[in-house]
This record gives structure tokens, sequence and C-alpha cells, in this order.
């Protein structure tokens, strides 16, 4: 069997890999191949979840551990690796021991391809051929697995990746089922004027699509248009009459506009198809009340109830029904249910104003806090509760500034703080400042946060004028010492600004190495030769790599001075070095020093496209897009592509 | 030192007599770009996206040769190539023994050649970049059309005058229709002057316009860490993130401050994150 594998195709290889990756439960979401290797990007469905897998198989008699790490990235985390070769695995005892990774050689292969009846297939010629001859194209059953894994992206809400699928099936075929799942998708997104542009498409190629008018409906209804979004359900039924959550949503929206009658005929509609859906009887029994029928109403939220115990929302409606009939004891039977199954703001707050009518003050109280500790900024609670403890607006409010003021003023105290300590740190003595220090103190105990504040922003500007005049005092200092060994006079020094003084510090510092080196060739006074070779040696150091030459590496590049190039150790030669890797085709080392110059500077934007393309060259087209995304030039991933 | 291509002695890495040869036949000096492929671009698009391959640059060295011959040229975008080599590769020029300003002499002499209110403009950006600010002004108002553009020229520069007052007038006037270019454009211009505070309030408006501003968020988040408040730092820095999943200067920014704040565990998952949309973290150093 072995050597029928080591005689095929790889094209015949690939598709036998491909039907073992099959037979073995796995779906396939994309698969590639090179040289020996064909590769299998799968998941393995389990009820309730799915295990992602890739799957390698190497048709070689030898497999070191390099070549494995050189393929697998061990560090991404909820991919499992299976990796199958024809031949032996080499030093591979710790890969073994992991349990993401599963090794299986020749013999397994064999078992498997046994297992799975594919061992007499490969055996038979007209087999073989059927093999051969197999399918190029993606198959239909390929579609519907990448629409299935959008589906299930989408129902997790991770809208870009169930997009990239079904974009991908749509490549292949751009099948109804798959464009309306775009729309969904899109609707997701929040991107609804696109979704409603392909709905158009399905519904001019079959306006009788009533799926497709029912998204359209729900974009329109998101999108606040319920007469528009009505006008779609309307379609919607009448080209499937039976449609029972167009019926249920058209009720919706009706209730929305307040077309009551019109809305309890959609939810008799949804129920003469299913009797047994809770929210629509809940709904008819709010469409009821509306309608001023109480106990046709209580009716519709007893059959909720019936049908599912645990369906809370009907519990408060009944619980809203009582309290509007002023029947407080079933009301509080009712929200208590509620609570028991949902506890929410409004079900406490409900509550707290049956307590209310029924005078039951500490009651009431109790179910507003636990109201506001749900959502601590709910105003009808906080209303009712200063209802309830006679607290008028007024004072409320001025609660609430005090409370303010009380945080001004701690921040204030901290600032202060900070401000005495950087004072303290200069270690210089300004009467004005401390002064103000002990002012702004002064206020704050006093309560008189305003001009207390005002102190503090003046402070705050004396102590960084302070912070300044120290800094400039150092560097003139400094800069007078090298103007004196430069043997540079210059009047006006304390008029320079920073800048100025940092070039006049870069010009007596070469004015001092070159008179140096001079008086050292010229054999007078100075250095001893020693020293000045020493010096000399710094100087080139900072012309091999110092931040002066920058991009002297370039330079190196563009005269192919390799030798020179490679002593430097800047990004620029390392961008260089890359560069040259590539033009080489030793795209792994390009891969390498590229990155070598990105760590030394991550905003080297040549730096990251170059590694985009030398990544792209090795194959691995997720982090070169991810790159180029980046630099938001993701057109030049087609561009690269064409380029190789 | 030595010249590193003729080993004459010099002054810096390429001597005068080097730095002449070369000159004479490349006048913007770089002959080989820094980037691999040699793509096809339109030559106003890659300039102002920094796409300099080694097409892109023979054209405009060609095309500087000619114009400095007096073989005439396009000047106008000769001056934007020579401002735009000003700006990103002066690091370049110190390796020659040739004037740190020689890129915008070139563009000097390009933008005598572009007449009219374009001419204007052009001169009015070299008087900027050499840090002449009033003259640039004077400039500037010499403009005939005076359209948005000139009012959010002269808004920018005056900012960068320190002439608050002045800039807030045409603000205004430029604000009335909301639209976020020119909020950014304050909001750029008080991050650069450190007033972090105000750049803050502004960007906070931006992304009220303009929810997926991701930039917006980002510099949020500087001016929140230069003013010390990390946790609203990262916080900006998470919805930079959840607006542009690829903005890598967030992920490394917040990265940076988790590692400060000892968040191992946030630090760990947004490692994760980074690999699996394919960024991977080890390229920029960190992971």
């Amino acid at each position: 069997m072995k050597e029928i594998i080591e005689r095929m195709g790889m094209d015949e290889f690939v598709h036998l890999c491909n039907r073992l990756v099959m037979e073995m439960g796995f779906k396939i979401r994309n698969s590639v191949y090179r040289e020996n290797i064909a590769v299998f990007d799968a998941y393995m469905p389990l009820p309730g979840r799915s295990l992602h897998y890739v799957i390698i198989f190497i048709r070689k008699n030898k497999v070191s551990k390099e070549e494995i790490l050189d393929m697998i990235d061990v560090e991404t985390v909820e991919v499992r690796w299976m990796i199958i070769t024809t031949g032996k695995f080499e030093d591979v005892d710790d890969l073994k021991r992991r349990d993401d990774i599963t090794l299986m050689e020749w013999e397994d292969f064999e078992r498997l391809l046994r297992e799975f009846g594919l061992e007499e297939e490969m055996s038979r010629e007209q087999r073989g051929k059927e093999i051969r001859e197999s399918r190029i194209l993606p198959s239909v059953g390929e579609v519907e697995s990448m629409l299935q894994w959008a589906r299930e992206f989408w129902e997790d809400e991770n809208y870009d990746k169930a997009l990239e699928y079904v974009n991908n099936a749509i490549k292949i075929k751009p099948l109804p089922s798959a464009l309306k799942l775009k729309a969904r998708i899109l609707r997701g997104m929040g991107k609804y004027e696109e979704a409603i542009s392909i709905l158009k498409d399905v519904l001019e190629a079959n306006i009788e699509d009533d799926e497709a008018w029912l998204i359209l409906g729900e974009i329109l209804e998101d999108m606040d248009d319920y007469e528009e979004a009505e006008e779609a359900y309307a379609q919607c039924v009448r080209f499937n009459h039976r449609n029972l959550a167009c019926w249920i949503n058209r009720g919706n929206v009706m209730l929305l506009l307040e077309k009551h009658q019109e809305a309890l005929m959609c939810y008799e509609k949804a129920l003469s198809i299913r009797r047994d859906v809770p929210s629509v009887w809940n709904n008819r029994g709010v469409v009821l009340k509306h309608l001023g029928k109480y106990d046709d109403a209580l009716r519709s939220y007893n059959i909720a109830i019936e049908i599912d115990p645990d369906f809370a929302d009907a519990y408060l409606n009944k619980a809203y029904l009582y309290f509007d009939l002023r029947r407080y004891e079933e009301a509080l039977n009712a929200v208590e249910e509620y609570l028991n199954r949902k506890e929410d703001v409004r079900g406490y707050i409900l509550l707290a104003r049956i307590h209310m009518k029924r005078n039951l003050k500490k009651e009431a109280k109790e179910a507003l806090e636990k109201a506001l500790a749900i959502e601590p900024g709910n105003q009808d609670a906080k209303e009712l509760l200063d209802k309830l403890e006679g607290r008028g607006r007024e004072e409320r409010e001025l609660r609430r500034l005090r409370e303010n003021m009380e945080k001004a003023r701690k921040i204030l105290y901290e600032n202060l703080d900070k401000l005495r300590k950087k004072y303290e740190e200069l270690g210089v003595s300004n009467e004005q400042v401390e002064n103000m220090l002990k002012e702004t103190k002064n206020m704050l105990d006093g309560g008189e946060i305003v001009d207390a504040l005002l102190h503090l922003l003046a402070l705050m500007q004396e102590i960084h004028t302070l912070e300044i005049k120290s800094l400039k005092n150092m560097v003139e200092k400094d800069t007078s010492m090298l103007l004196d060994l430069a043997n540079m006079k210059v009047e006006n020094l304390k008029d320079l600004s920073p800048k100025e003084l940092e070039l006049l510090r870069e010009d007596a510092m070469k004015r001092i190495i070159i008179s140096q080196i001079e008086k050292g060739e010229q054999g007078g006074e100075g250095m001893d030769m020693e020293e000045i070779h020493k010096l000399e040696k710094e100087i080139l150091k900072e012309v091999s790599a110092g931040e002066e030459y920058k991009g002297l590496a370039h330079i190196l590049y563009e005269e192919e001075k390799w030798k020179e190039l490679r002593r430097i150790g800047d990004e620029h030669a390392y961008n260089a070095l890359g560069l040259k890797a590539l033009a080489n085709r030793r795209y792994k080392k390009a891969v390498e020093y590229f990155i070598k110059a990105l760590n030394k500077n991550p905003s080297y934007r040549a730096a990251e496209f170059n590694l985009a393309y030398a990544l792209l060259r090795r194959g691995d087209e997720r982090r070169a897009r991810a790159l180029l995304k980046h630099l938001g030039l993701e057109e030049y991933m087609e561009k690269m592509k064409k380029g190789k | 030192m030595k010249c590193v291509l003729c080993g004459k002695d010099s002054l810096r890495p390429v001597c005068k007599d080097c730095t002449a040869k070369i000159k004479r036949e490349y006048p913007f000096l770089i002959r080989k770009g820094f980037l691999s492929g040699n793509f096809e671009e339109d030559l106003n698009k890659a300039l102002e996206r920094d796409l300099l391959f080694n097409d892109i640059l023979k054209n405009l060295n060609d095309m500087a040769k000619n114009a400095l011959q007096g073989k005439g040229g396009n000047y106008a975008l000769l001056t934007q190539a020579s401002l735009h080599l000003h700006r990103h590769y002066s690091f370049y020029l110190k390796n020659f023994e040739i004037g740190d300003d020689y890129y915008l002499s070139l563009a000097e002499k390009f933008s005598s050649k572009v007449r009219g209110d374009e001419g204007r403009y052009l001169k009015y950006e070299i008087m900027r970049e050499r840090g002449n600010l009033k003259g640039a002004l004077k400039i500037l108002d010499s403009i005939s059309n005076k359209d948005r553009k000139y009012l959010l020229e002269k808004a920018k520069l005056l900012v960068e005058m320190g002439e608050m007052d002045a800039a807030e007038g045409i603000y205004q006037e430029l604000l009335k229709d909301e639209d976020p270019k020119v909020w950014r454009t304050l909001a750029d211009a008080l991050f650069t002057r450190g007033s972090y505070e105000g750049a803050l309030k502004v960007y906070a408006h931006i992304v009220e316009i303009k929810k997926d501003d991701h930039m917006a968020y980002y510099r949020m988040a500087l001016c929140h860490q230069y003013m010390g408040n990390l946790k609203m730092a990262m916080e900006a820095l998470r919805n930079a993130i959840s607006a542009n999943k690829y903005h890598v200067e967030s992920y490394l920014l917040l990265l940076a401050l988790y590692e400060r704040r000892n968040m191992k565990e946030e630090r760990k998952k947004l490692i994760t994150k980074m690999r699996r949309i394919g960024l991977e973290p080890s390229f920029f150093g960190v992971g």
C-alpha cells in the first residue's frame, strides 16, 4: 500500500487524504498543499461545540522535529494539530507528550486507511481512476460546510468571522440561502444599507422569497422604520401565509404602531399556526389589555404560563394588569412569581408600587433599594424612594451637589500633595511657592473650592516654571563647560532656547573631538596615539550604529557593501539585509531580518511591509494580511500575490 | 573618518566628492527603495502613502534631474516629493557632506517654478518646515482664494504659533458643520502643542461623531497616559482596538500599560487576541 501512495501524483495524494479526513468525521474548511505536504483546516463537530483541528499529511520517509515546528504554531491556543506521515518521526518525544498534538507514523496511517475502507479503493485500478478524476472544484457539501460555520459564528455574534465564511461560500456559489445569511450577518453588524441591497438582489431573482421579506422587515424594524417594516412583513405572509416568525414580528410592529386590533389579528394568525408559543400568548395579552379586554388578557397570560411555567414576562404583565385593576394582593403574588424567575428593576419597582399602595413603606423601601442595587442610576426608583422619604427635587439636587463638592475637594487635596512633593524634589527654595502651598491648603480646609482650584492652577504653573528654570541652568552650565573645552565663546548663553543650546553643544563636541585628533596626528600636544585610536574607534562606532548616521546601512546596501553592512545593527541594516535575502529567495532569512528590524523599531513601516511580503512568499498569508491591514495597505495583498 | 564609498578622508560617511557624484545622477540621493517588490503606484499616491518603490524613486530622481537641468517637469510634484523626503528621510542627509536642509532647498528651487495659489501653498509649507511661522502666515495670507483649505491651514498655523484666540475664531466658523476632519486638525494641533486636556476633549467629541475612529481613541489614550490616568488610557485603547482590531500601536501601548500595572492575565489574553488575528506580538518585540 505504501508503494501505491508513493507512486501517486500529488493531486491523487491530496484527494486520498481529503477522503480520509472526511471519513474520520471531520468537516473541512480549507485545504492547501505544496510539494509533499497536504494541510487541512478542519473541525470536528460535537454536540454543542466543535473542535478546531489542523491536519497535516507529509509524504516523506523521515520527518524531523524542526520540520514539524516550522509548520505548526505551538503557541496558538484552541487549535489541535494532527500530523500524519507515510514515514517516521525523529526526535519528537516532547511533542508526543503535548495534549494538542497527535503524531501518526506509517503504521497508524495504514491502519486508518484500512479502517475507513480506503485500502481497497486504492488497490483497484478503477477506484484509483475515480480518485484521480475526482472533483477539483469545491462541492456543494463544502459550500454547505462553510455556510454552517458562518451560521455558527453568526449565532455566536462573531460577525467578522461569519462574514468571512459566508463570503467564501458566495464566491463558490451565490446561493440565495448564502445571500440571506450574509444579509442577517450585516444586520448584526449594523450595516443595514448593505444588507438591504443584498436582499433586493435576492428578491429581484425571486419576489416570492418570504424569508428575504422577513429579514428585510427585521432590518427596517431595527432602523425604526415601522411602517416600511410592516409592508415587508405583509409581503412575507402574502407569499407564505404560514410564516410564524413573520406573523409574530408583524404583530409586534402593529403593537408599536398602536394598531391594536391589527396586532391582535396577527397574533391570532400566529396562534392558528402554532398554539404552544408562550411569547405569542403573552403579547396577545398585552394587546387585549390595550383594547380594554382585561379578562381575555388575563386568560392569555395564564395560557402562556401554562405552556411554560417559567415564562417570566407573563407573570409581570399579569401583575401590571392586576395593579391597574387595583387588585393588589393578586398583583403582589404575580410579581413575586416574576421575581422568583427573573430579578430585575421592573419587577422591584412594581413591587415597591404595590407596597406603597398598601402603605407598607418599609417593604417598598427595601424593594426600591434592591432595584437601585441592580441599576444604581434608575431614575424611577430614585424618584419613588425620594417620594417615600418625603424628599423634594431640590433637596435631592443639593445632596448630589454636596457629594460632588466633597469629591472635588478630595481630588484637590491629592493634587496639592503631589505638587508639594514635586516642589520638595526640586530642592530649591521659593517663598512665593511655599506661601501658595499654605494658602491653597487653608482654602481647601475652609471649603473654598473654587478659590483653591484657581490657586492650585497658578501653583502648577509656578512649579513648572521652576522646573524649567532649574533644567535650563543645568544645561547652560554643562554647555558652558563644553564651550570652554572647545575654545568657543558665546556671550548670550542665557538668551538661547533649549534647542539652540543643544545644537551648540553638538557643535562643541565635534570641535573637541576633531581638534584632539588633529593634535594627535600632528604629533603635537594633546592625547597620545592610543587615546586617539580609542577616540577614532568611538567615532566609528557612532558611524556604524549610532543615531547620528541613521540610514548608513541603506547606503551600504545601495553600494552592495555587505561586509560593512553586517557590522551595523540598526533597523535599516536589518531591513537592508532582509531585502537582500528576499532578492536571493531566502525567505526564511528575510523574515528573520525584517522581524529584527521591527523589533528595533516597531514603527518602521517599511520593515513591516517587507515582512508581510516575505511572509506571503513563505505561504503565511494570514500573518501577511494582518500586517498589511495594520498598514492600511490591504490591497497590496493581491498585488503581492500577482507578483508571486 | 574615511568615506565608505571611496575611502578618502571625510567629515561624514560619504565624502563631498562622492556626495556630488551621487547628487548629479540622483538629486534625491536615495537610489534604491527601502521597500521590497516593485509595484506600480501613482506618484502622488505613492508620496502620500510613503510607498517609495524602486521605480517610483527612479522616476522621481529622473524627473528631478531633468528639472534641475532646465528641461522642465512637474515642479509641484517635485516640490511635494522634496517636502516628503525632508519630513521622513532627512536623517539620511547626515550621511552625506551636505546641508541638513538640502531637501528643503530642493523644494524651494522647484516651488519657485509653480505659479499662482498652488505655488504659494507650497512656499507656505516650506516656510513652515523651516520654522518661520510668521513668514508662513504672510505667504498664506497672500493666497487669493480664501477657501476652506486656506482657513484650515490658517487655523492650524495660528494654533502652532500659540495665537489661540485668533485660531478659535476660525475654528468656530469651520466647525459649524461638525466635520470630523476639522475636529481632527484641531485635536492634533492641541496634542502637538502638549495641551492634552484640550486635545482629549476634542478627541472625545470626534468619537461621538465617528464611533469607529480608532486613531482618535488612540490619541485619547496617549493624552490620558501623559496626564497620568492609566485606567482611562487602557479603556481608550480597548476602544481603539474594537474600532480597528489591526491597530498594532494600540495593542503595544495597552500591553505596556498592562505590564506596568502588573495585569498579567489581561496581558496574556491580549497577546492571544493578537495572535488569533495574525498579528504576531514577537514581530514587534513583545510576547
